[in-house]
């Protein structure tokens, strides 16, 4: 990634475009994320160079964000399901820029995450 | 699965909102940790009678406890009340189940000649004695000292078996159904559990274990291994 790119990046929306050279291999489980229901979240399974790092995103993440009617189990998983790319590749960017600790996704940072303002 | 994903052109910025995303995500869960170990603390003091009557695994130390545990524990949950039998027996489950993973595993890294295999059974050493690390971490602040001990019969079992007639076992046996059990067992805790941190410990844990039974039905597969 070059410097003019991310100057570019910053005065221009960019779609978020991810997959690229990280200095950390970031995978995802295929595994069902598994539900919470005294933190009201989703945790599932981060591989950054083969560790297993648990991700969390909030209930309320998925209900602003990608269509979830409740904090429900039977609601989430799905909104998982149709956010994963998403949620993924934000996720992703987050353990990149921690430097692969745990994270948890809040709605904030998807509403950010999309817009990227100045 | 997967692809590796990069940040580098908008890291500075996200890292700002992130950073602030997290600290603010902190606060919340402590201050949730707080009222929750409030709320148990209260609920606790009603179910100690039962609790110490049927009470034959916890060391009766409450004083020790106290002087032990960081501040932020002493300070929101001060009584320190012991474990529901429920609890115990998850915490002994829990660490049987994985010093079993563990055991099984080192012997498959000398009794197994396949390479995949192998790599699984690393896997499984990496996480398990993680798991196994946060769990003590709790067990011991609720008093519970005894270290856990593999199953001898899973283990016993596979230890006269080398190549293929090993990995078959091992793959049926631990890999697959270790897992299974896990399952349910870390699951029912953290929907069941009394104590707030021995739930969140087992909700932390089960994505873990969740992604090690898939690992584990897809060496199933690739081995031609029937569970």
């Amino acid at each position: 990634m070059t410097a003019a790119f991310a100057s570019l990046a910053s005065t221009v929306p960019q779609p978020r475009q991810a997959y690229e050279d990280s200095t950390m291999h970031i995978q995802f489980s295929d595994a069902v994320p598994t539900y919470d229901g005294d933190d009201f979240a989703l945790h599932f399974v981060a591989l950054i160079d083969g560790q297993t790092v648990v991700c969390s995103i909030s209930a309320e993440a998925l209900e602003d964000h990608f269509g979830a009617a409740s904090a429900r189990e039977d609601d989430l998983l799905p909104a998982f399901e149709r956010g994963r790319a998403r949620i993924r590749s934000v996720c992703a960017e987050a353990l990149d820029s921690n430097g692969g600790e745990s994270v948890v996704l809040r709605s904030g940072l998807f509403r950010v995450a999309g817009m990227e303002p100045e | 699965m997967t692809k590796s994903i990069s940040a580098n052109n908008r890291q500075g910025l996200n890292a700002l909102h992130f950073g602030k995303a997290l600290r603010r995500s902190r606060r919340s869960v402590g201050v949730i940790a707080a009222l929750a170990a409030l709320t148990l603390s209260a609920s606790f003091a009603s179910m100690n009678a039962s609790a110490q009557n049927g009470n034959a695994v916890a060391p009766a130390r409450p004083g020790s406890d106290g002087a032990a545990t960081p501040a932020p524990l002493a300070a929101s949950a001060p009584s320190q009340a012991k474990l529901s039998p429920a609890d115990q027996q998850f915490v002994q489950d829990a660490g049987t189940a994985g010093a079993t993973e563990i055991a099984a595993s080192k012997l498959a890294l000398t009794n197994s000649s396949d390479a995949q295999v192998k790599s699984f059974a690393q896997r499984m050493i990496a996480d398990h004695s993680r798991l196994a690390r946060n769990l003590d971490i709790v067990a011991k602040r609720q008093g519970i000292t005894a270290a856990a001990s593999a199953d001898a019969s899973v283990t016993g079992s596979l230890e006269s078996l080398h190549g293929a007639d090993f990995d078959k076992a091992y793959i049926a046996q631990v890999a697959v159904e270790g897992h299974r059990k896990a399952i349910a067992l870390f699951s029912t805790e953290s929907k069941d559990g009394n104590n707030a941190q021995l739930k969140n410990v087992a909700a932390r844990a089960l994505p873990i274990i969740k992604h090690h039974y898939e690992m584990a039905q897809q060496l199933a597969k690739l081995k031609g291994v029937t569970s």
